[in-house]
């Protein structure tokens, strides 16, 4: 037995040390290179430079989260506390961004809005321009209500509802009901969608780029900055700004959450609705979110209505051309990376809810060494912007053996992680490792801690008590985090471009190139592919994990739509 | 198979969670482990189930010390308290698990599940899923997977706890009964008293990680060794007293300004006096009171009497109609000196 306990323990230190390698170590490296690197000093004009473009950062994402939390809420409480018709079809259609990658939401908004748009050209016969930070402002609004409307209603459907019948109970008004009552317990889920969309939109760097014309961000000016004159030096100068207010922001949620922990003790899911909203409320609240649907609604229709459409703007014939040149395309420039995408989702996905969800079990039953500090490793990734933990593994795995080869066994052959293959998936799994986590916590919170116990009372050995009870038991965790994990990865760029070599190209970066070089049609057709091999591939994973019972854990799974973000 | 303990401790850190704990179970018997929550007991059990690694002592199965064994090897089944069936699997692979870890070959298992899932009566439910049986349901499922692989010993961590009372008696009858049956030595955890001394053959009362007294149901209610068991065993009233040797192995003891001889050879420990609120009487003379409150529980009646800066409970068996029922109402009340018992405090 005591053999076998330190086996566990050195199994434990390579899994540790992994983790700290590939997690924290290239996140430590940016601070380092940007701070001891010799090259281009960087002059005031640079700094006055960094600290505008911080500003713009700041204040987009700043007013980027504050609409689409309140977009957020207000679709939450029409759509679950208001009763009027149809708003089960609307909870549905809220969901429909979810489906694009992110940046794909430009496609429309320039066909419709665009110097050659359909509603300001054709109609209007304006010329205005949709470039600059107000495209970015929308866009990212239109993107991120998606995931606030997630966060929070997953929130309001767990509440005790009792808390607010005994307020009415204590004879506090309607308003004061909402405001002292309902809108508290709602902070939690309120914190962690703010949390997450202003990390995201500090993060984004596509939207600006495709859209912000001479607005740019931190974010963006990392990509150019990299791909345009390959300025490290600044490059990681940049990062190191466009990091700090998003650990602060990391922090500064951890720290709120875990001072203010309330959370009803007893969680219906027996719905209730407001009895008596004034009118004038009541259908300002549907009217608006049933805008922001059609907003929803009308992108997607125009995606698929320009990928067969002849030339945008210009020639409005209907054409399958846009299909036939994606399909007949060299196989290396289409088919390639669209399966390559595949393969690294699928892998990453499998790789990461495995060790994510396993990591989750064992840090709970602090059964393994060090379980805050594994913890923190693996969820602290999540707020480091994609397109800055590439930067990290640009600097860190250039050099050979982990990054450490510079310092030690000069002379040896060296083993370079950066321009392999493998280094897209170590960077794809260190990144998704949070959210697999956070699946394993979400359904470990309602979970018997003695089942585990209980397998080994019955003579079960430890091995068995894994295989027959654990990795069972887990199973939901693991299909959560695969799913999630799979169609993240999917339409993921800003962690990979930097990495990516021409032989393993994906999907989501050709997307990108085509829009960037403003081809409409093919971006188009491009997307829609891109969005239902996802969408396919779920449902064969679903079938796959649940077989017959799919469709009642889909169902189910709507029902409840447990989002795993929380924690 | 007998179990024994001998000076079992569990140390976190400067904390004893169980300490210098020493017992021994009969053959057969079942033991009930009783006490406030927090108070080790369910440490203790599960250092027996080999769940938790004991900081010093021992357990011996029989002749044999088992402390250095893994839990699969210790052929001691556990009830617990969430139950902990496991949620993907059926009735029936929830109750072969045991059988299945222990190689049984499918024919005997399929056997052993129907005939054990027929005396926890649940006949006819081995193809149901666990998310569709009631509490009552789970717990018999968690009974009949611990009863069928025939173990040595049963632990019991608070089964009844999450069932509604009625259920929990009709459970607590099941159990005994198995338990008879199949002869099986036992050890009982719970809170409640009424369900340790209503299974229990013997009770180990227990407060912060010690023993304060092991005895049978009666002899705990009527001979409690000190005011903690006095207090959590059935209802009591207690006085601090300060008793003076008087001829014949008596005490004299003042109680409420009633001053008695009591039949206990003087001990300076003993400071604390008990008297059941069944052993008062209401009357006309005696003790000077009144009525602070009246609860009407059907069988009994209880009064809470405020006398001077004391409380005393006084139980009348009953209908009872002639008795005081008014708040503040001035009432008398008297007892004879056998209700009196001296104990430490």
């Amino acid at each position: 037995m005591k053999s076998k306990l330190s086996w566990i323990k050195i199994y434990d230190s390579i899994i540790i040390l992994l983790l700290f390698y590939f997690c924290s170590l290239p996140i430590l490296a940016v601070v380092l290179y940007g701070v001891t690197s010799e090259g281009r000093e960087i002059g005031p004009n640079q700094i006055a430079r960094i600290l505008s473009m911080l500003k713009n950062s700041l204040s987009i994402a700043t007013i980027v989260t504050i609409t689409a939390v309140i977009l957020g809420v207000i679709a939450t409480l029409t759509l679950y506390r208001v009763s009027f018709r149809g708003r089960n079809v609307m909870r549905m259609m809220m969901l429909l961004p979810l489906v694009n990658p992110a940046f794909v939401g430009s496609i429309s908004f320039i066909m419709l809005f665009g110097r050659r748009g359909l509603i300001t050209y054709k109609l209007l016969n304006l010329n205005v321009s949709p470039y600059g930070w107000h495209g970015v402002f929308i866009l990212q609004v239109l993107v991120f209500t998606t995931l606030a409307y997630l966060i929070i209603s997953s929130g309001v459907r767990n509440t005790d509802t009792s808390l607010e019948e005994a307020a009415r109970n204590l004879g506090a008004s309607e308003s004061k009901v909402f405001f002292r009552v309902t809108l508290p317990m709602m902070m939690p889920e309120i914190s962690v969608a703010a949390l997450m969309i202003f990390l995201a939109s500090m993060a984004d760097f596509t939207t600006p780029l495709i859209i912000g014309g001479s607005f740019r961000t931190l974010a963006s000016d990392l990509y150019i900055q990299i791909t345009g004159v390959y300025d490290m030096k600044m490059a990681t100068a940049t990062g190191i700004v466009l990091l700090v207010p998003c650990i602060i922001a990391f922090f500064l949620h951890r720290y709120i959450s875990e001072k203010k922990r309330y959370h009803s003790d007893l969680s219906s899911h027996a719905e209730i609705t407001y009895q008596n909203v004034p009118r004038w409320l009541k259908y300002s609240a549907i009217s608006l979110s049933s805008l922001t649907i059609a907003i929803f609604v009308l992108n997607f229709c125009f995606i698929v209505v320009g990928a067969f459409t002849k030339n945008w703007g210009f020639d409005y014939t209907l054409t399958l051309n846009h299909l036939r040149t994606a399909l007949d395309q060299d196989f290396n420039r289409l088919l390639k990376p669209l399966l390559n995408s595949v393969i690294l989702s699928v892998i990453t996905g499998f790789v990461s809810s495995l060790t994510g969800v396993l990591l989750a079990y064992r840090i709970q039953r602090r059964t393994i060494m060090l379980p805050k500090f594994v913890d923190f490793m693996c969820l602290f990734t999540a707020a480091v912007p994609g397109i800055l933990f590439g930067i990290g593994y640009l600097v860190t795995f250039k050099y050979s053996l982990f990054g450490i080869g510079q310092f030690v066994l000069k002379g040896t052959q060296p083993i370079i992680l950066l321009g392999t293959g493998i280094i897209i998936y170590l960077i794809c799994i260190a990144r998704s490792i949070n959210f697999s986590m956070k699946a394993g916590y979400a359904l470990l919170e309602h979970t018997d801690e003695d089942l585990e116990n209980a397998a080994l009372n019955l003579g079960a050995s430890k091995t068995k008590a894994f295989f027959w009870v654990v990795l069972p038991v887990l199973k939901d965790a693991f299909v959560n985090s695969y799913i999630k994990v799979f169609s993240n990865t999917m339409t993921t760029l800003g962690a990979i471009i930097f990495l990516l070599m021409p032989s393993n190209k994906v999907i989501i970066q050709v997307i990108f190139q085509a829009i960037t070089g403003a081809n409409i049609g093919a971006t188009a057709i491009m997307a829609l592919m891109l969005s239902m091999i996802t969408l396919i591939l779920i449902l064969l994973f679903y079938l796959l994990a649940y077989g017959k019972s799919s469709i009642d854990v889909i169902r189910r799974k709507r029902d409840e739509n447990r989002i795993t973000e929380l924690n | 198979m007998k179990i024994e303990l001998r000076n079992l401790t569990k140390k976190y850190g400067g904390f004893y969670a169980v300490k210098q704990f020493s017992l021994t179970v009969a053959d057969g018997e079942i033991l009930g482990l009783l006490g406030p929550s927090g108070c080790g007991k369910t440490t203790l059990l599960r250092m027996i189930a080999g769940l938790i690694s004991n900081s010093e002592g021992s357990i011996i199965f029989g002749d044999k010390e088992i402390s250095h064994l893994p839990p699969q090897h210790r052929n001691a089944a556990m009830v617990f308290q969430s139950y902990a069936l496991f949620p993907h699997m059926n009735v029936f692979d929830n109750v072969a698990f045991g059988l299945r870890t222990r190689g049984f070959s499918k024919q005997d298992m399929v056997e052993k599940v129907e005939q054990i899932l027929d005396c926890v009566e649940l006949k006819g439910f081995s193809k149901r899923k666990i998310q569709e049986l009631s509490g009552g349901q789970k717990q018999r499922v968690a009974l009949a997977r611990a009863l069928v692989i025939e173990p040595d010993i049963l632990l019991f961590d608070e089964p009844l706890s999450n069932l509604d009372p009625k259920l929990r008696v009709n459970m607590r009858q099941t159990i005994k009964l198995l338990q008879r049956r199949f002869g099986i030595t036992s050890v009982y955890v719970t809170h409640d008293q009424e369900e340790a001394m209503s299974i229990a053959d013997r009770i180990t009362v227990m407060n912060h990680g010690e023993i304060q007294q092991t005895d049978t149901p009666k002899a705990l209610y009527f001979h409690p060794v000190n005011s903690f068991v006095a207090d959590f065993v059935g209802q009591a009233n207690l006085f601090s007293v300060k008793p003076i040797p008087a001829e014949n192995h008596q005490s004299r003891v003042e109680i409420l300004g009633k001053s008695m001889t009591i039949p206990v050879s003087h001990n300076e420990e003993l400071t604390m006096a008990m008297v059941r609120p069944e052993n008062i009487v209401l009357g006309h003379k005696g003790i000077r009171g009144h009525v602070l409150l009246r609860e009407d529980l059907g069988l009994i009646t209880r009064y809470h009497i405020g006398v001077g800066q004391e409380r005393v409970k006084v139980d009348v068996l009953g209908k009872v109609e002639s008795t005081p029922s008014e708040i503040d109402q001035e009432v008398f009340f008297d007892f004879n000196s056998s209700a009196v018992h001296l104990i430490r405090v």
